[in-house]
């Protein structure tokens, strides 16, 4: 009889803790939508600038924050990359009526500086700093934001902290590859490297930025965000400042054409590295706007494929069980516009066919064959706790809503249940994305390492013959300006 | 986080709640609930770090970060296993002076964390299949970070050249010779003798109930034994008395030059005193050094200086690309002037104002985040057995003699401290270039 009856007691707490278990695993969704969607305020000023206001009094801290959506590299002119790069640094090179030092003075001794973001297709900058210097830093980025300068001296000399930039660039491997791999699946002005290069940067007058600035800041339709202590005097002002001074106009975004490409299997060949770099891959189309499930099942799959745990397929079969390399990752990323699709690594210049090999492997069987229940649920696990990390801070769950939302233009209701929506994926169609994505295009692949691999690769099968090209080569329009100088 | 403001000390503004105690075995544990948050975050960290390696097997606590996470009998899986259950950013780092293990994770998995990492603190298996694998995983890691790497080689250069006994002249990663080398003994042996509950330190931050961790951390770390951890041999690097140089030949498009000054232990006020020095010499665009270096005498586009703290000594450095290596001794020579003058003459009540705004907002970038608070009260709490001493720096301020801070200054940064290391491209000459170190 108490046998029966400690039976049924612990089958009561085994329900409970299911039932418990099932709230636990649910609570980051209330949490989230409660937490990003419902307490921050977004004010539409009269200029068409949206403002976004989020409180967070938990620490003596204000952070503005404005984005550009349409002013990121990918819009760089004709031959003319590094434009939106220098474009952005340049204002905080003077603005306001205060000079480049000036500002730079200012801004250290209220101990900060400026942060610039030029990404792809964005750029964003950020000034934060303490609560109580709030207004004043409100003033220093308004003229940044609102005023810049924009000078021929000060242009020189960010031209030339690009020059020894790009020079640093060329000595770093695993710069270089990726550069040269991006060119290849982007043959456009989005193939083109973001920071520029010697012979681009030398052709950017004072008036191509200017001329940037105009059609891709003051009308890309950028969104200013103030999070932390502030008063309401403060968000008063700001609000009447883009009330009375401006008008951000919409720009539409311009269709980017991606080419179909063939397959190419690329040996870069530079003497002086130990260590090989190793890239495949391809483009993607744009993110799915319509249907955003699509990019977060990707998501799962790529989690899985070599993602950011330990066990993922790429790690465990090419460092834990042969010891090739010190990381091999894949990466599913999309922009606005276009993805790609990458898979990458490093290793010794004896062991590139191996990596290779042993990679491509890895793809084909994960193509074939899909994935597994356990693999799914990990993944899901895995995507959940590091969603619920990105979202920490105030500003980072500001930040995404703004990335979602204002750049990629997914509703809200995609944020609002990102959890649940993981939740639903199911394994069906997790493998019928993979079937429809991976290895699903002509295979881009870039090694970049010592000369002697051309003889290791030519017996490579599966791949297209091998090309082979060197550093000087590849880079001498910029190595014949570099020794003209 | 409860926050507690108070008009004299600086401190007070960034005060954060963290409990701390010792179990009987001696390991010590610092919990930091926060529920507004929605996960947790754990650090364990080992006092031992480079600092404990020695010659012949150099990076050893490095190799045996690695080792760490290949499992134990109860937990052959442990990646895997964490992964399941949706711990995540798992990884490790190896400093000079320790070496730490961290992850977040959902709170309700709090129980698992802590039943894991005491069983690989205690039941660690490796094989010689792993070692050899993990070897080369290890192998590869140096190559990119180093020999592949003109930045890593010239930072190993410098240290190599700044440090002539203490052990921190050695890489973290070991030399490519003594990689090749460790047994299984060594790595069993480092196991035996440094991890151990009294050498460790545990942090926990984030969404958790301190109530319930107290309990589940005995219940895990409560029977492991304590060892007895060998006394270390303390090294005294001996006084530089003369400036050195040294030039490392690699190929490369831009030459880089870092000058390098030994300073006193971190958290002394002679060290801070140093770190205040930088942000005043190289630390921004209003800095001295970039003010005259790259505006006025239009010698650089950019230059900049740090300070690396380790629990002996720490490292001032002063980094900057030549693009025109013709000008190589005119920029050293300017270079050095300018810090000579910054430090007499650039000191001021403005400085000081700007500092203490620097201290203030590093200090909020790392309190922030729940990561972020766990890895700066182990970083004080493991090297100087007191998490208290973060805020130090910032009474510091309150309490600071300008008179001082130049003293420190013309002490440690003076010119036969220097240590310089130029990296370039080997010179062709008749034909041969020069041997690459």
């Amino acid at each position: 009889m108490m046998k029966k009856l400690r039976k049924k007691i612990n089958l009561v707490i085994l329900f409970l803790g299911l039932v418990l278990g099932g709230l636990v695993l649910y609570s980051g969704v209330s949490l989230f939508k409660k937490l990003s969607l419902t307490d921050y305020q977004e004010v539409h000023t009269d200029s068409g600038l949206k403002v976004l206001f989020l409180k967070d009094d938990s620490l003596p801290f204000i952070q503005y924050r404005i984005f550009f959506p349409k002013a990121g590299a990918d819009y760089d002119f004709k031959g003319q990359s590094g434009l939106s790069n220098l474009t952005t640094y340049l204002t905080e090179q003077g603005a306001g009526g205060l000079d480049s030092e000036t500002l730079q003075e200012e801004l250290n001794q209220l101990g900060t500086e400026l942060h610039i973001s030029v990404r792809r297709q964005t750029v964003s900058l950020t000034l934060d700093g303490l609560s109580w210097h709030g207004e004043k830093l409100w003033g220093l980025f308004r003229k940044i934001i609102s005023e810049p300068h924009f000078q021929e001296e000060e242009m020189e000399i960010l031209r030339k902290r690009f020059v020894e930039r790009r020079l640093n660039q060329l000595d770093r491997p695993g710069f270089v590859a990726h550069s040269v791999w991006r060119q290849r699946l982007f043959p456009g002005s989005i193939g083109q490297n973001s920071g520029g290069t010697l012979n681009s940067l030398s052709t950017i007058s004072l008036e191509d930025i200017k001329t940037f600035y105009k059609s891709q800041f003051l009308e890309g339709e950028p969104v200013l965000m103030v999070v932390g202590r502030y008063n309401e005097k403060l968000k008063k002002d700001i609000v009447s400042f883009f009330n009375e001074n401006f008008a951000y106009q919409v720009q539409e975004y311009k269709e980017l054409s991606i080419s179909e490409l063939e397959a190419e299997f690329k040996l870069l060949s530079n003497d002086s590295l130990v260590q090989a770099e190793v890239l495949l891959g391809y483009p993607l189309v744009s993110f799915p706007v319509e249907d955003p499930k699509r990019f977060l099942i990707l998501k799962v799959a790529d989690e899985i494929l070599g993602g950011s745990s330990m066990s993922n397929r790429l790690f465990t079969e090419l460092r834990e069980k042969k010891g090739l390399t010190y990381g091999a990752s894949s990466d599913i990323h999309f922009e606005k516009l276009y993805g790609v699709f990458r898979v990458s690594g490093a290793t010794k210049t004896e062991s590139v066919k191996e990596f290779l090999e042993e990679a491509l492997a890895v793809l084909k069987k994960f193509r074939d064959k899909g994935i597994q229940p356990e693999e799914l649920y990990r993944s899901k696990r895995s995507l959940k706790s590091t969603h619920l990390l990105r979202i920490e801070t105030p500003e980072n769950r500001l930040n995404q809503f703004m990335y979602y939302t204002y750049y990629l233009g997914v509703k809200p209701h995609f944020l609002e249940n990102y959890l649940s929506i993981l939740e639903n994926i199911s394994l069906e169609e997790v493998n019928q994305l993979i079937k429809e994505f991976i290895m699903s295009k002509p295979l881009q692949v870039l090694v970049y390492g010592h000369s002697s691999l051309q003889t290791q690769l030519e017996s490579m099968e599966g791949l297209p013959s091998l090309k082979v090209i060197s550093f000087e080569d590849q880079f001498k329009d910029e190595l014949a300006f570099q020794a003209k100088k | 986080m409860s926050l507690s403001i108070s008009a004299e000390k600086l401190s007070a503004k960034f005060h954060i709640s963290v409990e701390k105690y010792e179990l009987k075995n001696g390991l010590r544990v610092l919990l930091n609930p926060d529920n507004k948050v929605y996960t947790a975050s754990y650090i364990l960290g080992i006092a031992t770090g480079s600092r404990h390696d020695r010659p012949g097997i150099t990076g050893i606590s490095h190799m045996f970060e690695h080792l760490m996470f290949k499992g134990t009998k109860k937990y052959p899986h442990f990646d895997q296993l964490y992964a399941d259950h949706g711990i995540v950013r798992v990884n490790a780092f190896t400093s000079h002076d320790y070496t730490a293990y961290y992850a977040s994770f959902p709170p309700e998995k709090l129980e698992l964390i802590l039943d894991v990492e005491s069983d690989r603190m205690s039941h660690l298996t490796f094989t010689q299949e792993e070692l050899d694998k993990e070897r080369g995983a290890v192998q590869e890691e140096r190559l990119g970070r180093v020999d592949n790497n003109p930045i890593g080689t010239l930072i190993e250069n410098m240290f190599d050249l700044v440090f002539t006994e203490h052990p921190y002249r050695q890489p973290i990663l070991g030399y490519a010779k003594d990689i090749a080398g460790y047994t299984l003994e060594d790595l069993r042996n480092w196991y035996g003798t440094y991890y151990s509950p009294n050498n460790a330190v545990l942090v926990i931050s984030g969404k958790f109930s301190a109530k319930k961790a107290k309990k589940l951390i005995e219940k895990y770390f409560g029977p492991l034994a304590s060892k007895e951890i060998p006394r270390e041999i303390k090294v005294k690097e001996p006084k530089q008395k003369t400036a050195r140089s040294r030039v490392v030949y690699k190929e490369v498009q831009a030459p880089v030059v870092v000058m390098a000054y030994v300073t006193p232990p971190a958290g002394s006020k002679e060290f801070y005193a140093l770190k205040f020095i930088n942000h005043v010499l190289g630390s921004g665009e209003s800095s001295l050094l970039y003010k005259k270096l790259v505006r006025d005498h239009k010698l650089l586009s950019s230059i900049s200086s740090d300070v690396w703290d380790f629990l002996d000594h720490g490292v001032f450095m002063i980094s900057y690309s030549l693009v025109d290596i013709s000008k190589e001794e005119e920029v050293k020579k300017r270079v050095l002037e300018e810090l000579k003058r910054g430090i007499e003459q650039s000191l001021n009540s403005r400085s000081l104002e700007k500092i203490k705004n620097i201290q203030m907002n590093e200090m909020i970038s790392y309190l922030k985040r729940s990561t972020g608070r766990s890895q700066q009260i182990l970083d004080y709490e493991i090297r100087f057995n007191d998490y208290k001493k973060m805020y130090k720096k910032l009474d510091f301020l309150n309490e600071i003699n300008l008179e001082f801070i130049q003293q420190v200054g013309e002490k440690h940064l003076a010119p036969e401290k220097l240590s310089y290391v130029l990296l370039k491209s080997p010179e062709k000459t008749s034909g041969k270039t020069q041997k690459i170190q």
